[in-house]
């Protein structure tokens, strides 16, 4: 499912699309292309790009990409996917009833779950 | 015309007492093309599947039911591995064809579309056969697909398992009764994360010492949990590296905001290329205006002029943004001070408003004219200003 998507695979790209993802919130997934639950939650993701398109663009990163590990430290991803959410360059914490504020771990349940999410943040940025 | 006995037909819905007749009807006809049409069209989409199985995902097999109508009852997909598994061996099963020949001789429908509506043996052993090649390729390719599918009962027995570990722990050193986010130490991490509305979560392995972070206090005990294998999240390992430059629960300098020129100029041609859906927002700003106070509108005025430069051509000062300033100003009790504070200055703020709108107010008053008032003065001021072209 990860050829729906755009895929970032270097710090500049991302950096770029931090950056330059102006008054849109940005979804950057980061995981593994092979691994079970990941193509779920980018099937998902491929599911909804359309549907927040007005207000979200997201983007796919390989957490196992070197060029990218000052990402995956920094935000300290241990477990993939982990789905960080940006807005105007700047990281977005949620609450999502988890002790980790600062992403969300594993697939939604549905395409709407995610929906919601990303319409939340983009409404309460 | 002697009186007969009441029937129900089930096509037409009705009770009649014409007999045999009845079916010969042009109504019972067109009712029953009808009927038949939709069941077909059922059991077509159900034929996809049967030449096509697929793994039927743990969340949709509730949803997943097919009405025989023929049969009068409705075949349940709960407790089945393939998609309408249940319904496919019911459309073979000799029950399905008594009650299609008896539906057939009590309407009177075409004898040449009866196979239509039911499977037959060499297709279901055809399809058996490739549910049975899909089942060994998927448990070969992907072992953890099971615990995937059974993630809603595992990850509560896990999460549960991983929480009374900890808690035992946790309520002999601290008074807490969550257990609260927990940063490693080392390479491994253990994140045990509640299910709520994720699809499941999960612990790393590992036994090395775990730091219990509280309030600012910082409690080293050993723990041990082994839930990576129950659920379905993989662990990744984070770069041993460079230590000292803090992450994100530290409040460190974000990675996107220390760029290399060289770097930018080296990404653009690639994401040049992405032609999926557009990932920037290039200029053209929605009619409704934008929030002045939103997160990051400092950013993002500044750094839409600064793409505009680029654009242009222009060449910008490297870490022009690099500033102390990166972080929001949320302010009161996010940024400084005590509850008590921020209250005052809320305070402060209202009233200045309100002192605002007042004076506002007093200098928006005006006495009223009436139109025919304005209109005689309308009338005076021209024929004040024409006056002087008059004399002339």
């Amino acid at each position: 499912m990860s050829y729906l998507l755009p895929s970032l695979s270097n710090k500049a790209d991302i950096d770029k699309a931090i950056r330059d993802t102006i008054d849109k919130v940005l979804v950057l997934r980061f995981g593994r292309a092979t691994d079970v639950v990941c193509m779920q939650l980018d099937d998902i993701l491929a599911k909804s790009a359309r549907d927040v398109s007005k207000f979200a663009s997201i983007a796919l990163v390989d957490a196992d990409a070197e060029a990218i590990q000052v990402y995956v430290k920094y935000f300290d991803i241990t477990h993939i996917p982990a789905t960080i959410f940006f807005f105007n360059a700047h990281h977005m914490k949620m609450d999502s009833g988890s002790p980790d504020h600062t992403k969300w771990i594993g697939a939604f349940y549905t395409k709407q779950d995610f929906i919601d999410v990303v319409e939340v943040s983009f409404t309460s940025s | 015309m002697p009186d007969k006995q009441f029937e129900y037909c089930t096509v037409c819905r009705l009770n009649h007492n014409r007999g045999k007749g009845h079916k010969f009807s042009a109504k019972h006809q067109q009712r029953l093309e009808s009927h038949l049409s939709k069941a077909l069209s059922k059991i077509r989409d159900i034929s996809f599947f049967l030449s096509n199985p697929a793994l039927l995902r743990h969340s949709d097999r509730a949803s997943n039911s097919f009405w025989c109508s023929f049969c009068d009852t409705t075949i349940c997909e709960l407790d089945s591995t393939f998609v309408c598994s249940n319904t496919i061996r019911h459309l073979a099963s000799s029950s399905h064809l008594d009650a299609i020949k008896k539906f057939w001789f009590e309407n009177g429908a075409s004898a040449e579309k009866r196979h239509l509506f039911v499977v037959q043996s060499e297709e279901l052993a055809k399809w058996e056969d490739a549910c049975k090649a899909l089942s060994t390729a998927s448990a070969s390719m992907e072992p953890s697909h099971g615990a995937v599918n059974n993630i809603p009962s595992i990850c509560s027995s896990s999460i549960a398992t991983c929480f009374e570990k900890f808690s035992a722990i946790c309520h002999r050193n601290m008074k807490i009764s969550d257990p609260l986010p927990i940063y490693k130490d080392g390479s491994v991490r253990c994140n045990p994360i509640k299910k709520r509305s994720l699809v499941d979560s999960g612990c790393s392995t590992g036994s090395s010492p775990l730091h219990f972070e509280n309030h600012g206090e910082t409690i080293s005990q050993i723990g041990r949990c082994n839930l990576e294998q129950h659920s379905g999240i993989a662990c990744t390992s984070l770069p041993l590296s460079g230590g000292s430059e803090g992450n994100v629960h530290t409040c460190a300098h974000p990675p996107w905001l220390q760029v290399d020129e060289r770097q930018i100029t080296d990404a653009y041609p690639a994401l040049d290329n992405l032609n999926a859906a557009p990932l920037y927002r290039k200029g053209n700003r929605s009619k409704k205006p934008l929030n002045p106070k939103r997160v990051g509108a400092a950013w993002a005025e500044k750094r839409r002029s600064e793409m505009a430069r680029e654009a242009a051509g222009e060449k910008l000062q490297k870490g022009s943004e690099n500033d102390k300033a990166w972080l929001p100003n949320f302010g009161g009790v996010w940024q400084s001070g005590s509850r008590r504070e921020t209250r005052k200055e809320f305070e402060s703020e209202r009233w200045l408003d309100i002192e605002r709108l007042k004076s506002d107010k007093v200098k928006a008053l005006q006495p009223y004219i009436s139109k025919k008032q304005r209109l005689k003065e309308g009338a005076v001021g021209i024929a004040t200003s024409t006056e002087p072209h008059n004399s002339n």
